[in-house]
Order: structure tokens, then sequence, then C-alpha cells
């Protein structure tokens, strides 16, 4: 086959060009943390003294830091999804550094005494394995939307998208989740959000190839 | 340059509106850089370039496939140069690092009305080899045959809508093989 055949078969190929990616991630994601939520709300419902909740500062920040996480996350992810991708997000900096600034608010306003309880809180266990499973529906959908990336690297771009769909179950989680001490969001939090990283980066490296 | 840049550019946002003519301009165009890119990226891993061809043909298929992905406000350019070369090193991976036998003395060899399978015939050639029913049919009409769209669902008493699908899903099926040959 000459290379003329190949450019004129190809021109032949007039099926319209879907949606943007990024738009079409969004519509995923979105799907996944709304039936994410209502798992959420039908097994263990939101904490009861949500409301009042939302004026502390700790529990600002620890919403605040996933929020951020997913922003920064969704964008490194549009990015790692081009073949010329740019690379170092540098914006993936800032959920980090946000918390790591309320814990040392933290470590300034309580005494010494405190931080180890403060760091291992109630229910540990239930941040690891609970914000994974929140975070699989959105997984599958942005697996399934991103396959039609052409990343440069798909380890990247899997690592990313893991860490966006990581922090949007934290993100579910802690509507539910009483443990607010910055300590223990940066340990169990951090924690539970780098399973779901791993488990992003090993699919991507599988799923991305193009 | 700037110029055919923003050319380039404004046939692709053409392209994606479904005008064919541009997009056969583009494609077109695109040629000489691709060749170009692809070459430069063989030569400097010190590769022979028996393989170019074949570069060549799986980087326009790539481009076909995922201009979706190519959004207006990036520069058209380096998205290309950056699909190429990705494209070039799986190229390199997938063929390992193999030798080289030279044809000529080969070529000698052999008595002259011999056809010689496969030699000459690219990756993209032989995989249409692969794909089964309808869509083997469309892309036979209109790759080798040249025919257009219309004229392969005539000839294959299909709808020209049934074609133009049929078309779409052969050429990712392509790509799909490409994509699994080299695991």
């Amino acid at each position: 086959m000459k290379l003329d055949d190949l450019v004129r078969t190809l021109a032949e190929d007039t099926q319209q060009p879907r949606l943007p990616l990024g738009r079409q991630l969004t519509v995923g994601l979105a799907t996944g943390a709304a039936l994410s939520c209502a798992i959420l709300l039908v097994t263990a419902g939101v904490r009861p003294d949500l409301p009042e909740a939302l004026l502390s500062w700790q529990v600002l920040a620890k919403f605040a830091f996933a929020g951020l996480l997913m922003a920064a996350a969704f964008a490194a992810s549009l990015d790692a999804a081009q073949p010329d991708a740019r690379g170092g997000s540098r914006a993936l900096a800032a959920a980090p550094g946000l918390l790591a600034a309320a814990v040392g608010a933290e470590l300034l306003t309580t005494p010494a005494g405190t931080w180890g309880a403060a760091a291992s809180g109630r229910h540990p266990e239930l941040c690891l394995v609970v914000v994974p499973a929140l975070s699989a529906l959105p997984l599958i959908a942005a697996v399934a939307t991103l396959r039609r990336a052409a990343p440069a690297s798909p380890t990247r771009l899997g690592l990313a998208m893991g860490l966006l769909c990581g922090a949007l179950g934290a993100f579910v989680y802690m509507l539910r989740c009483t443990d607010d001490a910055p300590l223990f969001v940066a340990i169990w939090y951090s924690a539970a959000i780098a399973l779901v990283g791993l488990a992003g980066a090993l699919a991507g490296r599988r799923a991305f190839r193009w | 340059m700037e110029d055919e840049e923003q050319q380039w550019a404004l046939w692709m946002q053409a392209a994606a509106e479904g005008d064919q003519r541009s997009y056969r301009r583009l494609l077109d165009a695109l040629v000489p850089l691709i060749t170009a890119v692809a070459r430069t990226c063989l030569a400097r891993n010190g590769r022979d370039l028996s393989e170019l061809d074949d570069v060549v043909q799986e980087s326009l298929l790539a481009i076909h496939l995922k201009r979706h992905l190519w959004d207006a406000s990036r520069p058209l350019v380096p998205w290309v140069r950056a699909l190429v070369v990705n494209k070039t090193i799986d190229s390199m991976r997938r063929r390992g690092r193999r030798i080289v036998v030279p044809i000529e003395p080969l070529a000698n060899m052999l008595p002259a009305d011999t056809p010689q399978p496969d030699m000459g015939r690219s990756d993209i050639e032989r995989l249409i080899g692969h794909v089964r029913g309808r869509q083997r049919l469309v892309l036979e009409a209109i790759a080798l045959k040249g025919q257009t769209v219309r004229e392969a669902a005539d000839s294959l008493g299909m709808s020209e809508g049934a074609a133009r699908v049929t078309l779409h899903r052969a050429i990712k099926a392509i790509a799909e093989l490409v994509r699994k040959a080299r695991t």
C-alpha cells in the first residue's frame, strides 16, 4: 500500500471526533462520584454533625486538601494524556503544602501529649479501606475515558488519574469520617490516596498504551 | 513556516467540523514533516531506515485516531512531532535489535519472476489481511482498489452510512492490531 492510499483512506473516514477529552472525563468522574456518594449515603450516611463541623478549620482544611488535590490531578491528567505532555505539574504541590501548614498549626496549638491520639484517630483502618472503595467507580470511568488518550507516558497518566480518583474518593468519605485532625489526614488519607494512585499507575501502564 | 503552521491548524479545525478536503490537504502536508521527524529519530538512535515507512504509516494512523485530542490552543506542529517521536520509539522497542540483511545480494539469487511475498509490503497492508468480514471488504475496496466510501458501499451492496461506520471501525481495528503486534 502506498502512503497516498493510506492518506486517502483516512480522509474518507469522516466519523466525527467525539467530545473533548476533558469534558468526557468530567462526565465520567461525576457519574462515578455520584454513585459513590449514593453508596455512602445508603450504607453509612453522612456524619451527623456535618453542618457544625464545616465551621471548624480542621474540617475545612481536610476538604480543601482533597479539593485542591483533585483540581491539580485533573489538570495533570489532561496534560499527561497528550503526546507532548509538559509534565512537571507544580500545582500538585499545593495540596500537600496546605496539609503541611495545617499540621504545623496543629502542632503549635496542641500539647505534645495529644499528638499520638490525634494521629491514630478513631478509625484509621476504615480510611484505608473505604477511600479506595469509594474511588473504584470513578477510577473505572476514568480508565474507560482515558483509553482514548495518547499519553507520552502511560504510567504517568495512570498515576495522575489514580491521584485524581483517590482524592475524589477521599472527598466523599470526608462527608462521613469524623477524624478531623490534620495529623490523621496527613497520615491515613495520604496513604489511602497513594494506594489508589499506585493502582492507577499500574492500570495505566497496561491500559493506556496506544 | 509560521503561515504554513497556521494554515495547518485551520485545516485541522475544519477537519474536526467534517471538511474532508481540508483534512486530505492537511494529511498530505503532514507527510513530509512526519517522515523528517521519524527519519531523524531513527538515525539518532543508530537505526537503519528499513522501518521508516512503517513508522510513517503508524504515525498517520495515530494522528487520525487521536486528532480529537488536539486542542486548538496548543500549537499543532509540536503536537504532531511529539506524537511521531512516541510512535518511532514504540516501533524501535517492538523491533528490538534486529539484524538487517542487505537484500540486494539475495535478490540476485532469486529467479526474476518469482513473486516476493511481503517484501516491500508495509505492516499495515499485511494487517488488513487480519481484519475480518465486512470491515476487510470495505478496507480493501477503499485502500487497495482506490474506491471512495460511496463506491465501496455500492459495490458491496451496503448503505453509505453503514460503509462509513464500517470503515471507521476497520481503521480502529487496524490500530488495535498494530498495538497488539508489539506485545
